[in-house]
């Protein structure tokens, strides 16, 4: 996972799989949506995280789903 | 989960924020007061665990714990002007603000196109700037299979 100036860099990117084209997010809405909100990341330093981080990590997938626009890019197995 | 095992997570954690590095498992024996045979195993119990933590192929030592890379890469992380981290990935690198509360995390990364700068401003749960503002994340790899190959997304 790598970050680009926008997404005409992750285009013309010698490494880009044209099938990737899901893969591209906004970083901004990323953080405002996923890494600004879920436990998963807030609470890593709590000594009980890893009891905890299913719970920690409710609902991220549909807060994917909305960065993503629904892409099966990132949808689990 | 036994107790053992949060425990462990939370050493190498702790380490990574304090020292910008992850500890050997001779570290963990040492701090959790065990054998570093039991350190060792733990350690390998902790990186299968499907989370996106992994040891380098065929070793004891830790590559990777997110949101850090134990490897240097170009996502460079200053914390109040101090560089001494570096992030797992474009991703992670978003996550790293919640990891040093009340402190400033700077991230200086390179788009991997042109070669141009990118930074990122976190404090806390704010992204206090980005820079350009158009910065997208990328994965070549469809989340369903991270698993597969982690260090590949």
């Amino acid at each position: 996972m790598n970050l680009f100036r926008s997404e005409e860099h992750v285009r013309r990117w010698a490494g880009f799989d044209p099938a990737s084209a899901g893969g591209i997010l906004p970083a901004a809405e990323l953080h405002a949506k996923l890494f600004a909100r879920f436990g998963r990341y807030r609470e890593r330093l709590a000594p009980d995280y890893l009891y905890r981080v299913a719970e920690l990590s409710a609902g991220m997938l549909d807060a994917l789903a909305e960065v993503s626009g629904g892409s099966s890019f990132w949808k689990p197995r | 989960m036994n107790e053992e095992l949060a425990r462990a997570y939370h050493i190498v954690m702790r380490s990574f924020v304090d020292t910008g590095r992850a500890p050997h498992y001779t570290d963990i024996a040492r701090e959790m007061g065990t054998e570093p045979e039991h350190a060792r195993l733990l350690l390998h119990e902790l990186t299968s665990m499907r989370l996106p933590n992994w040891l380098s192929p065929g070793t004891d030592l830790i590559a990777s714990f997110a949101p850090f890379s134990n490897i240097p890469n170009h996502h460079r992380v200053s914390v109040d002007g101090e560089q001494r981290w570096f992030a797992q990935c474009g991703l992670e690198a978003l996550a790293l603000g919640h990891l040093f509360p009340g402190r400033t995390v700077d991230v200086a990364s390179t788009c991997l196109d042109c070669g141009d700068a990118i930074r990122l401003t976190l404090r806390d749960a704010s992204l206090v700037a980005l820079e350009p503002s158009s910065v997208v994340a990328h994965s070549n790899v469809p989340l369903a299979d991270w698993y597969v190959d982690v260090g590949k997304s």
